[in-house]
């Protein structure tokens, strides 16, 4: 088959061309980008969790950001920051953080992909940033308060700066392991939601001063929230990357592999 | 970011050089990136300025990739392995930008729903044009233009996911004929639509190739349109170029359109069976039009 | 599920310019962040609410936001309450109580502090369904747009929002599939339960989605996106004097909160 396919190219003598993909955004098509904020904002309106003391809920578009990364690569941020801005301008009544609700889900998107592209350097300054937000309010100097962002922090902090750890979990993701990537899902996962959840912290108590008597009691409670989030996070992650990889659709892992 | 400095006000519409022909393909090959086997083996077909060109062939047999091809999508958007030579309306595929090509292609899809992404008829419809810089005067003007052609006006402010089917897909016509092409290419425009919603699309495919005299490549199954209205037939099988005819030469040619698995038009598949049982049928007819005349002879003959 | 919140009527807030709508929304949000005494908050509470009233936007959303957010006003007031460092007393309630660093009084700092947060959490929930709904999405997106955001992402912003009525039908039609096959559906079951719901739902959506999505880039790129020249708008916006007024009354609003608060 191959031979005859080069005596029939012989015919004329001009080589074959090899073209690169064009117009994208941070390597992923503009459109995967569209799709993916438009699902972020229907994610939105399907409650999940609700939050203790406050009447809100956690909607399902917690484990969107969470995976996104993982899925988009860095262009996560911008596709979780269109969905974010959107489910605002729809359901204005839904935030508490008001018009700036979309930056923790940006934040959440753009250190995990950032860490798929192996920009660790950049994801771990923004996970810094993001840390010392909450840190340099006087709120967290307070009884306890250092218990707040842990332990998924401390996962994740480890995830970007601890160069085994890094390569391991990014390889596994990569090369879609059937057993080895659902620990490195799970790693992922825990940098993206971290990142989200301890943005959402910081804002709160610059905003509105929840001090440690609200932090520390309810910390038991978020911390198991989390847990769930990141455990079907961590199912979903799996199913949507091999769902996408089986069917040859275009994803982040396909261009850092 | 994009230096807004350096951009020209508006992106010039190429002049086509020295054209015979609307389309020249030659020896072209193309392989998607990640995949083995090419999508398309040294196609090479010529199409004069006003033609309609019907493209017919079995699923997955590399038309969508060849019409992706006319307005350089492939390669420029997919990315892969390509040789050979497009020229469009004058420009080669390799040196012109798709944006530029746009001005000269318009290409429609199958799936009417998901190539709309505007918020509005009118925002879809002038959304090519804003692309290319146009000053509002003119993209105004454009619009109704299209919108008229395609017989939508009283649509502009609603959303396209609230259409029908039919409507949808003039829409999208509309889209790409308010960037005056020279040539359309419609990868099977009434696949998804219902008997009514395609007769609507079909009856201006037709109309604007023939009075507008606008080159039309057309993928479809619809043959029984392909017989009264195309002028010439291409069958793409497995990505080769296998037949290239009138529509009369194909639709008759019974072994070959077993072959590469095309449904004739209802017509041809009555004489087929009329001549399986010994009907002496002289003339085949493919348009209902023929048809009725050519019954109508064997009916006075006494068969 | 709606895919605008904005609501058409021909009154001043509907008549002005989007730039100068979201200037406006801007500076209320800063300062609100700024201020934190409630006589100041409860000015820009009063700003906010009579636009909302000159707007004619119906009130009982208003309602239904204090509802909702209630509980969360109530919890941020208790806190400062309670627990603020304040000097002036106002009532004594018991012994001082170390282990939760309550001081046995209720101080008036405390109060204060408590009102001008509840008053910012007010302020920051309403101004943003004020523009929302006063505005037209295409006007907005033209702002965005004049303001230098980048062009690429006011259209994935209004591109994402004119795919949502198709999505949202996808995620609808999944669920009912599931719910016949017995997964529970979000509204009943326990945790474990509805968090299995999400599952089915959410790889289903995604990987149908992404199956579209090369339709939708051949056709965004076979209409000339991305064409390097300055891309024109049917649509045009002109700001008018009554723009720039308020665009330069926001401005000094601005400059005043923060001569107010570290001047």
């Amino acid at each position: 088959m191959k031979d005859e396919r080069s005596t029939t190219q012989n015919t004329i003598d001009q080589p074959s061309r090899r073209w690169d993909v064009k117009g994208r955004i941070l390597g992923i098509p503009i459109s995967l980008v569209v799709i993916w904020a438009a699902l972020f904002v229907t994610a939105s309106a399907i409650p999940a969790l609700p939050v203790p003391g406050m009447g809100g809920v956690i909607t399902i578009n917690a484990i969107m950001t969470a995976i996104s990364g993982v899925v988009l690569g860095p262009a996560a941020a911008v596709a979780n920051m269109a969905g974010g801005i959107i489910s605002m301008l729809l359901f204005p009544f839904g935030a508490f953080l008001g018009p700036l609700s979309f930056l923790t889900v940006t934040v959440g998107g753009l250190v995990s992909g950032l860490l798929l592209a192996n920009r660790w350097k950049l994801a771990g300054v923004v996970e810094l940033l993001v840390v010392a937000t909450w840190f340099v309010n006087p709120d967290s100097w307070q009884t306890l308060m250092w218990i707040v962002p842990l332990p998924y922090t401390a996962v994740t902090l480890l995830v970007i700066f601890f160069p085994p750890l890094r390569h391991w979990a990014r390889k596994q993701i990569l090369s879609l392991d059937r057993v080895r990537i659902w620990p490195a899902m799970f790693l992922y996962v825990t940098v993206a939601h971290s990142a989200e959840f301890l943005t959402t912290n910081a804002m709160v108590n610059w905003m509105y001063d929840l001090s440690w008597q609200y932090w520390v009691p309810t910390w038991l409670y978020w911390v198991s929230v989390d847990t769930v989030i990141i455990v079907i996070s961590t199912i979903i992650g799996v199913g949507v990357l091999t769902g996408l990889h089986r069917a040859r659709l275009p994803h982040a892992t396909e261009i850092y592999r | 970011m994009i230096l807004i400095a350096s951009h020209p006000p508006r992106l010039p519409k190429e002049k086509s050089v020295s054209m015979s022909w609307m389309i020249d393909v030659a020896h072209v090959t193309y392989t998607y990136p990640n995949t083995e086997r090419p999508a398309l083996e040294s196609i090479s077909f010529q199409v004069p300025p006003g033609q309609f060109v019907a493209l017919l062939g079995p699923t997955s047999a590399g038309k969508s990739t060849l019409c992706y091809c006319l307005n350089g999508v492939v390669p420029r958007l997919f990315g892969g392995e390509m040789k050979g030579k497009v020229v469009v309306a004058g420009l080669d595929t390799y040196e012109h930008e798709i944006p530029v090509l746009a001005q000269h292609v318009g290409l429609v899809l199958q799936n009417a729903r998901s190539q709309l992404f505007n918020v509005t008829v009118l925002s879809e419809v002038a959304f090519g044009c804003e692309n290319l810089g146009m000053p509002p005067e003119e993209i105004r003007q454009r619009v109704t233009e299209a919108l008229a052609l395609t017989e939508l006006h009283g649509l502009e402010d609603r959303q396209p996911s609230t259409l029908s089917g039919g409507q949808q897909q003039r829409v999208a016509i509309a889209c790409v004929l308010a960037m005056r092409p020279d040539l359309l290419v419609l990868d099977e425009p009434t696949s998804e639509l219902d008997p009514l919603g395609s007769e609507q699309v079909m009856k201006i495919v037709a109309r604007l190739n023939r009075e507008l005299g606008k080159t039309i490549l057309l993928v479809t199954h619809d043959t029984d349109f392909v017989a009264r209205f195309a002028d010439r037939v291409l069958v793409l099988y497995q990505g080769h170029l296998v037949e290239d005819n009138t529509p009369r030469n194909v639709f008759t040619n019974q072994t070959l359109l077993q072959q590469y698995r095309i449904r004739p038009p209802q017509v041809c598949e009555i004489t087929f069976e009329l001549l399986s049982r010994g009907t002496p049928v002289t003339q085949m007819p493919i348009t209902i039009d023929e048809a009725v005349e050519v019954f109508k002879r064997l009916e006075k003959d006494g068969q | 599920m709606a895919t605008s919140a904005f609501i058409p009527a021909n009154t001043f807030l509907h008549r002005l310019d989007a730039r100068s709508k979201l200037i406006a929304l801007l500076t209320i949000l800063a300062i609100a962040m700024i201020l934190d005494h409630p006589v100041y908050i409860l000015g820009l509470l009063g700003i906010v609410l009579f636009s909302w009233l000159a707007a004619r936007l119906p009130l009982n959303f208003l309602g239904n936001i204090f509802k909702y957010f209630s509980g969360i006003a109530l919890l941020i007031f208790c806190i400062q309450l309670f627990f603020y460092p304040g000097e002036i007393y106002l009532l004594h309630l018991s012994r001082p109580i170390p282990l939760i660093g309550f001081s046995g009084y209720i101080s008036l700092e405390g109060v204060l502090y408590g009102l001008a947060l509840i008053l910012r959490l007010i302020v920051i929930l309403t101004i943003a369904p004020l523009l929302v709904m006063t505005t037209p999405l295409s006007e907005l997106m033209l702002a965005l747009v004049k303001f230098k955001i980048p062009y690429r992402f006011a259209f994935i912003l209004t591109t994402a929002m004119s795919l949502l009525p198709s999505i949202q039908n996808r995620a609808e039609l999944i669920q009912q599939a599931q719910l016949c096959r017995g997964v529970a559906d979000f509204e009943q079951g326990n945790l474990i339960l509805r968090l299995r719901a999400s599952a089915s739902l959410l790889i289903p959506l995604i990987l149908g989605a992404f199956r579209d999505s090369q339709t939708l880039e051949v056709a965004i790129s076979s209409r000339a996106f991305g064409a390097p020249v300055q891309r024109t708008y049917l649509l045009e916006t002109h700001l008018r004097p009554v723009d720039y007024s308020l665009i330069m009354a926001s401005g000094l609003l601005l400059l005043f909160s923060l001569w107010i608060r570290w001047g």
